[in-house]
């Protein structure tokens, strides 16, 4: 008896040879299985191929290396900006300006920062909310 | 392990070590295989592109727990197995059937007349709509062992079930391909 494994094992050249020999028996005898063995062999070709006329879509080498170096770029740019704001910050702070100065300069960058982070917020918000975000174009 | 595992391990090698000049290499090597496994899951080049771009990303930032001792490809075609599956379920629009020839080529063959080359290109046509109404699971198997060309062993890898599974997998799949050919009325072969 001949299983529907050991069919697609035959027709894919990964039956053990004790096994071939009981296949290749069985096709003399069984009607049914030679028929089935030829459809299975003739989709076979067919879908191979399909497989070898499919088009080529050339190198995604550009774009996946732009994406792994992007993350390099990122550390070093915040790293650096944070060094840097960090010892403005403190040469600010230590500078002979008065405080009305350092305190209305700062009321300043902070109102901004808030406001940035709000409308960034806002922003998330929205595309979480989109009903339509799943629509593509 | 073979010459290929080998080259391919020690190209992970010196990606893990900060080289990831090295990572082209393997994206040169693997993405034809890639793109012909997407293309036959997602139907869409476009899609299938992205999901082959995304893999390759994925796989970088998954290098570090890829086993030296194993094969590449079937662990890069598992990751894209997972992308093509997702891109599937976001999309609900599953298999997209567009215009032949924007996925197939349509040269002739060596050998046989004009007749015959139209016959084949008719053939592969109703094919590549025939699997386009089979279910991800048997599309998946067909893709990997007719199109692909992969053995029991790395479709067992790659999809994560035995290689018994896979044959089993392999003749419900290629049975639900011949009545979905004959629900559309074609009598095949």
């Amino acid at each position: 008896m001949i299983t529907h494994e050991e069919l697609m094992r035959y027709i894919d050249g990964e039956l053990e040879p004790e096994r071939m020999l009981a296949v290749e028996a069985a096709l003399e005898s069984d009607t049914e299985l030679r028929r089935d063995y030829l459809l299975y062999s003739r989709m076979k070709t067919d879908l191979e191929s399909l497989g070898e006329h499919m088009k080529d879509a050339g190198t995604v080498w550009t774009p996946v290396s732009r994406a792994i170096a992007r993350p390099l770029g990122w550390i070093l740019f915040i790293l650096g900006a944070v060094i840097w704001m960090a010892y403005g910050v403190y040469a600010y702070l230590t500078s002979a300006d008065a405080m009305w100065e350092k305190l209305s300069t700062s009321a300043v960058v902070v109102g901004l920062a808030m406001l940035l982070l709000s409308a960034l917020l806002d922003r998330l918000h929205d595309l979480k909310s989109d009903p339509y975000r799943s629509i593509e174009r | 392990m073979n010459e290929q595992q080998a080259l391919d391990a020690e190209l992970v090698r010196k990606c893990l070590a900060g080289q990831p000049r090295f990572y082209e290499p393997l994206v040169r090597a693997y993405e034809p295989v890639a793109q012909r496994v997407a293309l036959g899951m997602l139907g869409d080049a476009d899609a299938a592109r992205d999901a082959v771009q995304q893999t390759f990303i994925k796989a970088y930032a998954a290098l570090d727990r890829f086993d030296l001792e194993r094969s590449f490809r079937p662990w890069l075609l598992q990751i894209l197995r997972n992308q093509c599956r997702d891109e599937l379920r976001r999309r609900k629009a599953g298999f997209q059937v567009r215009r032949i020839d924007t996925v197939l080529t349509q040269r002739l063959p060596a050998e046989g007349g004009p007749d015959r080359a139209r016959r084949r290109s008719e053939a592969r046509e109703i094919l590549w709509e025939g699997l386009g109404r089979i279910s991800v699971d048997h599309r998946e198997v067909l893709v990997l062992k007719e199109i692909q060309g992969l053995s029991y062993g790395e479709i067992a890898q790659a999809t994560g079930v035995p290689e018994g599974t896979v044959a089993s997998r392999l003749f419900h799949a290629r049975r639900a391909l011949k009545e979905a050919l004959e629900a559309m009325g074609v009598e095949y072969p």
